[in-house]
């Protein structure tokens, strides 16, 4: 993982000096990228947000005020750009109908009533893997965001919440609901022989 | 006494949801595990859980191909160049 540039680094950028440009794409194209594959865009389409992402910040250089790391704000506007690239075929779901069948699961006493099925393996296979990869597409953009930043890229809270422009209970709704997401679809696709 | 204290699997459950299953206070953390060892049905579940979040850090690096980085690199840098 890169570390952030320094301050001195920004008033160079400022400057217009020589590297400047090329220390600042050194230092964050690998973690554009991957953010960018972890959304399911394809490799063309991460390198065009990547690159519309530098672009975007180098235009508004002056009202970067260095509060908040540049990691954290190159992810932020690389979010909002995926989520301008998506808008159209981007719809939130119902996430209600998710945790309302979560919650079925169980019955008054909350003991299992429909226990959980799918993978018993304590072992993480490549066919397991291959299902998740697949449940992992239908998250929602701020889904597979919120939960790549968390599980990949180790990121705070406080900086998920800068990034996607959410308080910390959205975030852990989100979290909390991919991952029921995740593991309801593994279940499916599991238990329906789609994995043989 | 136990029976009355041990959360129940949909506590558990929602436990290992928030990713704050050992987090918990030590008493409380303690339930927690004596229930996953005595129930299969959420040992299950918490397994599945930890499989996903390996996998999900794995996603997208077989694509991070040094090769791959370092050309979408050098791309980035000749685009944002003022021509």
């Amino acid at each position: 993982m890169p570390t952030d540039i320094s301050k001195d680094d920004i008033r160079a950028l400022k400057e217009g000096r020589d590297g400047a440009m090329a220390e600042l794409v050194n230092s964050y194209t690998q973690t554009l990228l991957a953010v960018s594959f972890a959304m399911g865009f394809s490799q063309a389409d991460a390198e065009e947000l990547a690159q519309e992402t530098f672009a975007a910040f180098l235009s508004a250089l002056d009202r970067f005020e260095g509060r908040s790391q540049i990691k954290t704000y190159l992810v932020g506007i690389l979010y909002n750009k995926a989520a301008d690239f998506r808008r159209k075929s981007y719809r939130e779901e119902s996430l209600d109908k998710i945790q309302d069948d979560f919650e079925k699961r169980f019955n008054e006493s909350g003991l299992w009533s429909r226990p959980p099925l799918g993978p018993e393996e304590s072992v993480l296979t490549g066919e397991i893997k291959e299902l998740i990869a697949q449940c992992a597409e239908g998250l929602t953009l701020s889904q597979k965001t919120a939960f790549f930043l968390r599980e990949s890229e180790g990121e705070s809270s406080e900086d998920i919440c800068n990034i996607l422009g959410v308080s910390y209970t959205n975030l852990r709704v989100l979290l909390y609901r991919a991952r029921i997401k995740l593991r309801e679809c593994l279940e499916k696709k599991w238990e329906s022989g789609k994995h043989d | 006494m136990i029976k009355r204290l041990m959360p129940s699997c949909r506590e558990v459950s929602e436990k290992v949801l928030v990713g704050e299953l050992f987090n918990a206070p030590l008493l409380q953390r303690g339930l927690l595990r004596l229930h996953l060892m005595l129930c299969e049905h959420c040992r299950r579940f918490s397994r599945q859980l930890e499989m996903i979040s390996k996998t999900v850090e794995e996603i997208a690096r077989p694509q991070l191909d040094p090769r791959v980085v370092k050309a979408a690199k050098r791309r980035i840098l000749e685009h944002l160049k003022p021509k």
